[in-house]
């Protein structure tokens, strides 16, 4: 049982971290950013190489997270602002065009093989009864951090209290004497940053290749419109719903239903249960789980 | 050389069917369809199913059209309560559920293998596949243009640039959108239909998210709603597709700059379009309806 | 002392919105410190494009707006309603609907020193107790004169040298509406603030008005002291379609 719960937190990090840079952005740059999976396979990448220069893992991950930021941010004043006044889906193809283009660099220059990141492997140890690696240990406990920090950040500081709010209205925002702009900017460095750092937890404890960020845009869009995209700390629960799906699809005999012994879901399939959640939340709850108050159209 | 040719001709043609389908939906009526490769795949799965339960090629167009047009109500009815990039998201996910479908399900589907064997239509060899390939597109173009040209194609682009307007003006935009889906999936299914009995095989391979943004590219860069534009995006990329094994060779480059060329063609000529030429290569025509 | 200085000073102002037509063809406005100024005029008019011009959510084509004697026309609204200490309430969407009722208040105190903040705060809920039970609450919770009333509550945290409405009584019902001009009143009698407001309900605004200006296709047809544009024929023209 332990080891079920622990799997659970385990893949809700993985997704978590991604959702909620993509729904952060959403906030304020109406579109959804596929980049954003694709700023999760820059930031090991950038990892990776700083610490094969010689730096320590903990400086390369900080530097590569802030790159990312930084990218973000440069791509959305050059690309996706532009791109926005044609549409949101139009932005969105456009986002997905970089993440092509992100992909052929990494292509040519990393090359197609999975990587690793030059930790000692430790065996599993047993905690609390769950089989556990340090590895793993570690991706949770950044994961965690980084999402609290990013709560915390939300609700108790002034920058935050100005995001709230210019996602909430924009226009009301700066009749209030607050730099929309400039809030966009924290934003957009915010999500570049949480979605590098989400690609670091995920590689740490497994491999690093360039097939990460198309991976992930299921599982994250998944969570984040289940929490309600626009709504960051909502795709935590989304993506805890899509992590609670896919382990119980995983562990559950679905034998006896059946009248036979032992049936499974193929491996295959856990993936596409995110896919198949995606499509019903879509069809009956687009707006998220947890919305209280109707859209206005 | 010259078979080589024919190929990438039957190809280019192929291609101009997808690419006229979304042209139809994403130029004409803003439905921004990011599972186009879904619809294909109905066609080509429906042909394939159709030959491994025995049955000839005349059956198979026939449960193709049918898959099409089932798949296309789904997407049109998503479509109902969903704006603009949810929908896109959306129809990205039903075309790869539907692909861990056709990868898993080996009773029905032949799993990754896929299913083999299919006959070339007619016995046709390349001249008679290209000649079929490019009725298939001219009829498709001369169809999709009337369709564009009438009244109907005028309540179309209504949808897609006033859709409240549309809405008060009395048209059923849900009735739109559907009749708009299941129009465009026939080219579709039809084009899955061609290629499946041309490459003589059928696999989820042929299903990926990639295949559908590639077609993106043909429509943004030929220019969104213009039918000779779609067509021109598709020949244009897939010459441009098909020279790159070649500038490969020629250059002493490895495999892996084969996959990073076409990413970027097809990520590359999406955003060079869509910042620097948002109207493509032909742009659409304002006020050509017939009423 | 000289003559007193306008603290708004709009001149030839033309304005519209995107690529469309001009909505303020040359208008002339002056409010000074401590009056209080009601836009008046028909639908379509430009009395809220004037007053969204003022707050800078619309650019002047050309004129000039000035405020405190500074040209601001080039100025972005967060730094105008910064350097100018301007309380802006919108006639529509004036909340921030998914914060609550004591944030949506304090966003609007962010820039003064904490104890302050709070000072103010505190004194404001006792000025507004109907929104004191509630400052918990999420602003979308509350009704329409909640809302109109926390706008209030947020512009005025900051201590503006000046305040503009934009139809402060839109949309309210007669008793709320009392209300809302009311506090206008008293808002004057507390601080001595200067407000501009733009409005539809042109009695209730004129009697609590010093002055008025009355537009008409995006100029300025008359602009009088209010209780004699009360008496004013041709505001009855303007209004009711009488001859003028």
């Amino acid at each position: 049982m332990s080891q079920l719960v622990f799997d659970l937190v385990l893949r809700t990090g993985d997704v978590a971290l991604v959702a909620v840079a993509l729904s952060a952005a959403y906030s304020l740059v109406r579109f959804p950013n596929i980049a954003t999976v694709y700023y999760a396979t820059i930031g090991p990448f950038l990892t990776y190489v700083l610490a094969r220069v010689g730096l320590a893992f903990w400086l390369a991950a900080a530097l590569a997270t802030v790159a990312v930021g930084v990218l973000a941010v440069v791509l959305n004043a050059t690309v996706f602002d532009r791109l926005l006044r044609s549409g949101s889906a139009i932005a969105m193809i456009g986002s997905l065009a970089v993440g092509m283009l992100v992909t052929a660099v990494l292509l040519v220059t990393a090359g197609p093989d999975s990587m690793r990141f030059a930790f000692a492997l430790s065996p599993p140890q047993d905690l609390l009864g769950a089989r556990v690696t340090a590895l793993q240990l570690w991706s949770m406990g950044l994961s965690s951090a980084a999402l609290l920090g990013f709560a915390l950040i939300l609700f108790f500081t002034d920058i935050g209290r100005c995001m709230r709010a210019t996602a909430a209205n924009a226009d009301l925002a700066r009749a209030t004497g607050i730099d929309a702009h400039g809030v966009i900017r924290v934003i957009t460095f915010a999500s570049g940053v949480l979605a590098a750092l989400g690609g670091i937890c995920l590689s740490l404890k497994g491999e690093l290749n360039i097939l990460m960020g198309p991976d992930l845009i299921l599982p994250v869009f998944a969570a984040a419109i289940l929490g309600g995209l626009g709504n960051p700390l909502g795709a935590i629960l989304g993506a805890a719903v899509i992590a609670l799906t896919e382990v119980i699809a995983a562990s559950t005999n679905f034998g006896p239903l059946l009248g036979q012994a032992f049936l499974f879901l193929p491996v295959n399939y856990i993936g596409a249960t995110s896919f198949a959640i995606l499509v019903l939340a879509l069809l009956f709850r687009p707006y998220g789980l947890f919305v209280n108050e109707v859209r206005r159209v | 050389m010259f078979d080589f040719i024919l190929h990438v001709a039957i190809i280019a043609a192929l291609n101009g069917l997808l690419a006229l389908s979304l042209n139809l939906q994403l130029g004409y009526a803003g439905l921004a369809n990011f599972g186009q490769i879904a619809l294909f795949g109905a066609g080509a799965y429906g042909a394939a199913l159709a030959f491994s339960w025995g049955f000839g090629p005349f059956a198979g167009l026939l449960l193709g059209l049918a898959l099409v047009s089932l798949l296309a109500l789904v997407f049109a009815r998503l479509g109902r309560s969903l704006g603009a990039d949810y929908w896109g998201i959306a129809t990205l996910s039903i075309a790869e559920i539907l692909r861990t479908v056709a990868t898993n399900e080996t009773w029905l589907t032949g799993g990754a293998q896929g299913i083999g064997g299919l006959p070339q239509l007619f016995g046709f060899d390349l001249p008679g596949t290209l000649a079929l390939a490019a009725a298939a597109l001219l009829a498709t173009y001369l169809v999709l243009r009337g369709v564009t040209q009438s009244k109907f194609g005028l309540a179309v682009r209504l949808l897609r640039e006033e859709p409240q307007l549309a809405a008060s003006l009395g048209y059923d935009l849900a009735g739109l959108r559907r009749r708009v889906m299941l129009i465009s999936g026939v080219p579709a299914g039809l084009c899955g239909f061609l290629y499946a009995h041309y490459v003589t095989f059928v696999g989820p391979d042929q299903l990926f998210a990639s295949e559908t943004f590639f077609i993106w590219a043909m429509v943004v860069i030929g220019g969104l709603a213009n039918h000779s534009g779609a067509v021109l995006g598709a020949v244009a990329l897939q010459i441009l597709s098909a020279s790159i094994p070649f500038a490969k060779d020629a250059l002493g480059l490895t495999s892996e700059y084969v996959a990073a060329a076409r990413l970027t063609l097809t990520g590359g000529g999406l955003l060079l379009f869509l910042l620097l030429r948002p109207q493509g290569l032909l742009p659409e025509r304002i006020g050509s309806v017939r009423a | 002392m000289s003559a007193p200085s306008a603290i708004i000073e709009v001149t030839g102002l033309r304005a519209g919105y995107g690529d469309g037509p001009d909505i303020l063809h040359g208008i002339d406005l002056r409010v000074f410190a401590g009056e209080i100024v009601t836009i008046l005029g028909p639908n379509g008019c430009g009395k809220s494009t004037l007053l969204k011009a003022i707050g800078g959510f619309v650019e002047p084509r050309a004129g000039r707006i000035a405020i405190e004697g500074e040209d601001v026309g080039a100025v972005p609204v967060h730094r105008r309603i910064r350097e100018h200490r301007i309380g802006f309430v919108p006639q529509t969407d004036n909340v921030f609907r998914t914060m609550s009722v004591a944030e949506n208040i304090m966003l609007g105190a962010r820039l003064l020193p904490a104890r302050e903040q709070w000072a103010r705060f505190f004194s404001l809920m006792d000025t507004y107790p109907a929104l004191a039970g509630k400052r918990d609450r999420r602003a979308s919770a509350l009704s329409g004169g909640e809302r109109q009333l926390l706008s209030v509550a947020r512009a005025l945290i900051a201590g503006p040298t000046v305040l503009l409405l934009d139809e402060p009584s839109a949309g309210l019902s007669p008793v709320m509406m009392d209300e809302v001009f009311d506090e206008i009143v008293r808002i004057r009698e507390r601080t001595g603030m200067t407000i501009l407001m733009v409005e539809q309900n042109a009695v209730q605004a004129l009697s609590v008005s010093d002055r008025a200006y009355v537009l008409s296709l995006g100029r300025v047809a008359i602009e009088q002291p209010a209780p004699e544009l009360l008496a004013n024929p041709t505001l009855a023209g303007l209004y009711f379609g009488a001859a003028a």
